[in-house]
Order: C-alpha cells, then sequence, then structure tokens
C-alpha cells in the first residue's frame, strides 16, 4: 500500500473500530430485559 | 478511452483456493442447518426459511472476519500469504452469500404474506431516530450494497481502468460494510434473541479483527525506523542482515517505502509497491532470479526492476552501495527500469 493508503486506511479503520465497538457496546446494554415469565400472572389472572 | 480487456488467468492455485472456499462454505451451512434443525426443529415452512436465513447470515459475517483478518495476518506471519492470493473470489463469494441471505429473507415475508410489513418497517421514519429499535435492516442492505460495488469491480479490468491508487482506495470500503454487518446483528439479532452466544461470537469476531489490525500496525511502526547517514543516504545494515533471497524494507521520511534486497552477491533496491496493486514487494521473495511480489506473484528482475518479456511492468529502483559495512541507498528515486543493482563480492 502506498503511504496515502497507509494513513486512510489507519484512520479508517480506527474509526470504525471505536464507533463500531461503542455501538455494539450499546447495543449489548440497552438490549431489552427478557420478557416476564407467562405462569404467574396467568395464575394470577386466574 | 478505450482499455483492452484481459480474461481472468486461471491456475491450479486459484481454482484449488477456489475449491477450498467453495467447499468451507458449503461444510458451514450444511452443519449450521443440521445441528439446528436438530436441536431446534423448524414447527413450520416459516421456520426453515428463518433458519437459511440464519445459517447464511452467520455465514457471510464469518466469511467477512475472516477477509478483514487475511491483510494483517500475512503482515504478521508469511504463512498466512497463501490466503490473500485469491482474497478477491473470497470477497466475491461473500457477497454472493449475504445476497441468499437477504433473498431468504424476502422469501420469508412473501412465505408468510407479509411482504408490506417489511415496506412499513423500512420506511417508520420516527425508528430512525432510535437506537434499540433502528431499522436495523437497513443497516444489512447498506452493507450488501458496498458489497455489491466491491464485488462487480474486483476484476483486474477495473483495477487497470481505475488505477491501484483509486481502486484500493475504494476497496477499503469493505470496512464500512463489515461496520455495517456488526451493527445490523447487534440492532437486530442479538436485539430479539436472547442467546449469550449472538453477543459472545459477535464481539469476539469484532475483538479479533481489531487486535490482529492493532498487532500488525505496531509491527509496521517498528520497521518505520531507519537510521540516515550524514549525506542522507538511508543505512540498511550489512549486507549478511538481509537474508539471501529477500528484502529488508527502509523508510523514507515522507515518502513510500523502499525494499532492499540481497540475491547472492548482489543487492538491489526497487519501491516498496508492486505494479500490480501496490502489494508489499519487501515482504516477498526472490524466486527464479526476479522478485516476486507475496499478493498475486507479479515478477522483477533485481538489476533494473523490469519485469521479464513478454510483461512490461517497471518499478522504480534507487541507487545502492556499500559504506562503512553496511548497505545504505540513496532515497531519491531512480526513472523506473532503471538499472541499479550492485554486486557487493561476498
Amino acid at each position: 500500500m502506498t503511504r496515502t493508503h497507509r494513513a486512510w486506511h489507519r484512520i479508517i479503520w480506527i474509526g470504525l473500530a471505536v464507533a463500531v465497538g461503542l455501538g455494539f457496546g450499546l447495543a449489548l446494554a440497552l438490549r431489552p430485559a427478557p420478557a416476564a415469565a407467562p405462569g404467574p400472572v396467568m395464575e394470577r389472572a386466574r | 478511452m478505450s482499455i483492452g480487456f484481459k480474461a481472468v488467468q486461471w491456475n491450479r492455485a486459484k481454482l484449488v483456493y477456489d475449491a477450498f472456499l467453495l467447499s468451507g462454505v458449503i461444510v458451514f451451512i450444511g452443519t449450521f442447518i443440521a445441528a439446528e434443525a436438530l436441536l431446534h426443529p423448524p414447527k413450520d415452512a416459516g421456520g426453515w426459511i428463518d433458519l437459511r436465513v440464519r445459517a447464511f447470515g452467520v455465514c457471510a459475517l464469518l466469511m467477512l472476519t475472516i477477509i478483514l483478518s487475511i491483510g494483517p495476518l500475512a503482515r504478521l506471519s508469511p504463512r498466512f500469504l497463501p490466503l490473500l492470493y485469491n482474497r478477491r473470489h473470497f470477497g466475491v463469494l461473500t457477497f454472493l452469500v449475504a445476497t441468499l441471505h437477504a433473498s431468504f429473507m424476502i422469501e420469508w415475508y412473501i412465505a408468510q404474506n407479509a411482504l408490506p410489513s417489511l415496506a412499513t418497517e423500512l420506511t417508520k421514519w420516527p425508528d430512525y431516530g432510535k437506537f434499540i429499535g433502528f431499522p436495523f435492516k437497513v443497516l444489512g442492505l447498506a452493507a450488501l450494497l458496498i458489497l455489491f460495488l466491491l464485488a462487480s469491480t474486483s476484476h483486474d479490468f477495473w483495477l487497470v481502468f481505475l488505477t491501484p491508487r483509486i481502486w484500493k482506495a475504494l476497496h477499503m470500503a469493505l470496512y464500512a460494510a463489515y461496520g455495517l454487518a456488526v451493527m445490523h446483528v447487534a440492532l437486530g439479532a442479538m436485539q430479539s434473541n436472547r442467546n449469550p452466544a449472538i453477543p459472545m461470537l459477535l464481539g469476539g469476531a469484532l475483538l479479533l479483527v481489531t487486535s490482529l489490525h492493532l498487532a500488525a500496525g505496531r509491527r509496521e511502526r517498528r520497521s518505520n525506523r531507519t537510521a540516515m547517514a550524514p549525506d542522507g543516504w538511508l543505512i540498511v545494515g550489512p549486507p549478511r542482515s538481509i537474508p539471501d533471497k529477500c528484502a529488508a524494507i527502509v523508510s523514507v521520511p515522507g515518502g513510500e517505502r523502499i525494499a532492499v534486497f540481497r540475491d547472492g552477491a548482489q543487492v538491489g533496491a526497487v519501491t516498496n509497491l508492486c505494479a500490480h496493486q501496490n502489494g508489499p514487494l519487501g515482504e516477498g521473495r526472490i524466486i527464479d532470479g526476479c522478485i516476486t511480489c507475496p499478493w498475486h506473484g507479479y515478477q522483477y528482475r533485481l538489476e533494473d526492476g523490469c519485469a521479464p518479456a513478454p510483461f512490461t511492468e517497471r518499478l522504480v529502483t534507487y541507487r545502492v552501495r556499500i559504506n562503512h559495512g553496511n548497505v545504505e541507498v540513496d532515497p531519491r528515486p531512480l526513472p523506473a527500469g532503471t538499472r541499479a543493482a550492485i554486486s557487493i563480492g561476498t
């Protein structure tokens, strides 16, 4: 790769790695909690 | 303006590479579908389509991860260079697998008689302002469009037409495609499915690609430090420090790298950029008396940087000398094809 390509390559992949890493971390942290088990609720309703 | 068409030059190595690639994809998808069908048997036709969607999607993401790992792996160890040889076919096959993943997804909506709800999902504009709940299929579609652009310009015709510099810059869009694909899964399957394997595998793949790039970058930075003689020539080191039929790579401050090869008693310096795809010539070897690019095997004579007949590619060369027992290189380039190698008489 030419020097310019190497510089671009470095900027692009570091920027993307940080952005995607943050996005992935956020998506993991903000995952909705699993739906509550329906059993007891159904029993209470009955 | 016109440009000559050059057909794909098939050879045994490419056929073997493609055969391995294709069988790997078939085995992976077959195993994925068989294992999932055994563990969680699909209940209806829609379930089977969904299984195919997941199998091809996982395969495409895995292939993208491997493609992005090949470059740094080959820089860290020459053992991985054979993987780099036909990486373009790897990329085209990845595009085909990703296209099948998308087409099965559409098939699923058709089978559920719910195609209009796909259109509603993609045009629900308020969702574009959300993070969780973002229309993740758009991210996958954008990644697929980038893969299409790269696959359709992967032929050598486009390499010559666009020039290696522009072609290489264009194909860096693969990083964007990978980022979009990772977020497509993170905001899609990872939200709707609580299986811990999804974030573990996705995060692991991301970590692998990042770590390999960091390791390769660190190694490159070390090779960028080149000592300089008082008159500006670059000091490479004693002739014996360059392994026979290999090169030492030196960096010109603010310029391109130079590959200094030794073939027995002959030492010569050429640009580190291959005329084909700007591959790192200095990471190649001298085979049959010619400098051979590690990426696709393009060859050049050590003495003048010219490709042997009937080929016409020529490399920029550099003057070399022996000074105080060290090989030194003049960082000012000579016109391409200038005879500049010297005999060191060892």
